[in-house]
């Protein structure tokens, strides 16, 4: 494969031309060394980049969603786990798991080995089908990575979601503290990363039946729906909240979910539907089941 | 010290991590330099710097520690939050730059585009000129992703353009994304079914019935590659009803479009529902009686 630099200056290069921008437009008297970036990914500054970009319209959140190598390894191994969860495909899980644990082989240092190691989780969790904590070490250790960031990260935000299924329960209910007391400060960037941990961790208490472990959850959910609304989830997050209504009892009955089931009938929301219901079978404990 | 290298500094540090673990093939001397603001951070650090850290570079734009200009003006564009002064003054910005240094296909566009958006307002015409619609059509030809300031300025125009040409222009996008189903973005599929929302209401509103199929057939492809998304099935469900319902005003087909209308109040947040249905009453597509019970 390509490395990242040549196929970042291959894509700027190739968004120039179908525009018809002229090299020289764009380069400001320092043609050649643009040149060498675009054609063989020659290391430039990162000022030249963004200068180079603005002159093109481009900006760096267009490239997180038109250039998919430009997320980080770990960020787009788990956004593609969490785009497909509702789908339940082990045999998915287990390609993009074994693809993250190739790519990474070699990085080195303990956030590199941490994110293998949960990896590595989620690979043999996949093939077993039978829900399993992380060992004890490795649960301290994203804790402590949690903790050790008052401001946290994209990565924290996504290695609290993949990871929080794979935690005991007092340590959900720690890490889901700290998530709260993240959100109250976070910047608006990173909101839709935040709902999204909090409607995990609805799901991972209804799985193991302990809708006590954080009080103020229903609370909490039913304010995201208010401060910074996720689109794509709005569906399971009202089929979330209709099953926590009574927070004392859960409430995993079909009918509790009969209006969401009709949204999903009328839009043919095969795969939101079927993930539904394993979620209240192994809610009302007839099944087993591990909700990536 | 600038911002990015404080922060770039700041983090590792938190977390423990040695500058050998993120100096790659660089010198940890090199790496200090970057942090200590000595020499420029190179384009390097996109590509695997960052990972040891547990740092994205969405962190650094989330952050404003690298600069995407004008990403909030870009809003007033949309008809929904038009801002006649925000416009007019993006407008005057890129005309600046291209009497400046920077006369390129992409400015001109951009300059024309909010020039005839600023018309079309003005003018309350709801339609957008010839001229214009050739220039679009001309310019997303070959053009298989957009920046944003290109993908507001079309999305916009969609709005005020005839169905047939809203159609021309989806059409390269999803050449592009078709071509590779699996390596195109999740964000480009949505991003190319709101499209077809609009191109396909605008098909339905002038009854033309061959258009609106060829952009449910779009649809119903780029649907087929992805995972279940209860917005964009909305958008191709509540044209298929529609389309149905231009072919035979039926009581069933209008209770079909009234039941994906439905969906809104558990797939969008409050308010929406009640805007949608008045929108869907206004056009005669439905009854408020239809809609009772919701």
């Amino acid at each position: 494969m390509e490395t990242f630099q040549v196929a970042f200056g291959k894509y700027l290069n190739d968004y120039r031309k179908a525009r018809r921008i002229p090299l020289g437009t764009l380069a400001q008297g320092r043609g050649t060394t643009l040149s060498r970036f675009f054609n063989h990914g020659n290391n430039i500054s990162l000022q030249m980049i963004t200068d180079t970009m603005r002159r093109m319209g481009l900006t760096y959140a267009d490239l997180t969603s038109n250039f998919p190598r430009f997320d980080a390894a770990f960020t787009s191994a788990v956004n593609t786990l969490i785009a497909n969860r509702y789908a339940a495909d082990e045999r998915l899980i287990r390609e993009i798991a074994t693809g993250y644990l190739q790519d990474t082989a070699a990085a080195d240092g303990p956030i590199a080995v941490l994110n293998r190691q949960v990896m590595q989780h989620v690979l043999q969790v996949s093939v077993s089908r039978r829900p399993a904590l992380l060992p004890d070490g490795i649960q301290a250790t994203i804790e402590q990575v949690l903790m050790s960031n008052a401001d946290w990260l994209v990565y924290d935000y996504l290695l609290l979601r993949l990871g929080m299924v794979y935690l005991d329960d007092a340590r959900l209910g720690r890490c889901y503290q700290m998530l709260r007391e993240r959100m109250a400060t976070m910047r608006p960037g990173y909101q839709h990363y935040a709902n999204d941990a909090m409607l995990q961790f609805g799901i991972v208490c209804l799985a193991r039946r302990t809708p006590m472990l954080v009080p103020t959850y229903p609370t909490d959910l039913a304010q995201i729906q208010v401060s910074g609304y996720s689109f794509q989830d709005a569906l399971v997050i009202n089929a979330i909240r209709r099953l926590f209504r009574n927070s004392v009892r859960l409430k995993t009955g079909p009918g509790e979910l009969e209006a969401v089931f009709e949204v999903t009938a009328t839009l043919h929301l095969t795969q939101i539907e079927g993930y539904l219901r394993r979620l209240l079978a192994v809610a009302s404990g007839e099944a087993e089941g591990v909700f990536v | 010290m600038t911002a990015l290298s404080d922060f770039f500094k700041a983090t590792r540090v938190a977390r423990h991590v040695a500058l050998t673990s993120v100096s790659g093939d660089r010198s940890p001397a090199t790496v200090s330099r970057w942090e200590n603001g000595l020499i420029d951070i190179t384009s390097e650090v996109i590509g695997h710097a960052l990972t040891p850290l547990g740092m994205d570079f969405e962190d650094l734009t989330i952050r404003h520690l690298v600069a995407d200009v004008d990403d909030c003006s870009w809003a007033a564009v949309a008809a929904e939050r038009w801002d006649r002064t925000t416009v007019a003054a993006l407008r005057d910005n890129f005309q600046a730059q291209r009497d400046l240094d920077n006369d390129t296909p992409y400015t001109r566009f951009v300059i024309a585009m909010l020039n005839e958006l600023l018309r079309v307002h003005d003018a309350q015409s709801q339609q957008l000129s010839p001229d214009i619609v050739a220039l679009v059509t001309a310019y997303t030809q070959g053009v298989t992703a957009y920046g944003s300031a290109e993908g507001v300025l079309i999305e916009a125009a969609i709005e005020y353009a005839p169905a047939a040409a809203g159609c021309l222009w989806m059409q390269p996008l999803y050449d592009g994304v078709m071509t590779r189903p699996n390596a195109a973005s999740l964000r480009m599929k949505r991003r190319l079914l709101a499209f077809g929302g609009v191109v396909g209401n605008a098909a339905v509103l002038a009854d033309d019935r061959p258009i609106l199929k060829q952009v449910l057939g779009m649809m119903a492809d780029v649907l087929g590659t992805m995972p279940d998304d209860p917005i964009a099935a909305y958008n191709y469900n509540i044209l298929l009803r529609l389309d149905d319902y231009l072919q035979d005003k039926s009581a069933a087909n209008r209770q079909a479009v009234a039941a994906v209308i439905k969906t809104t109040q558990l797939i969008y947040p409050t308010g929406y529902f009640e805007s949608f249905a008045a929108y869907a009453i206004a056009q005669d597509w439905v009854t408020a009686a239809d809609l009772e019970g919701a």
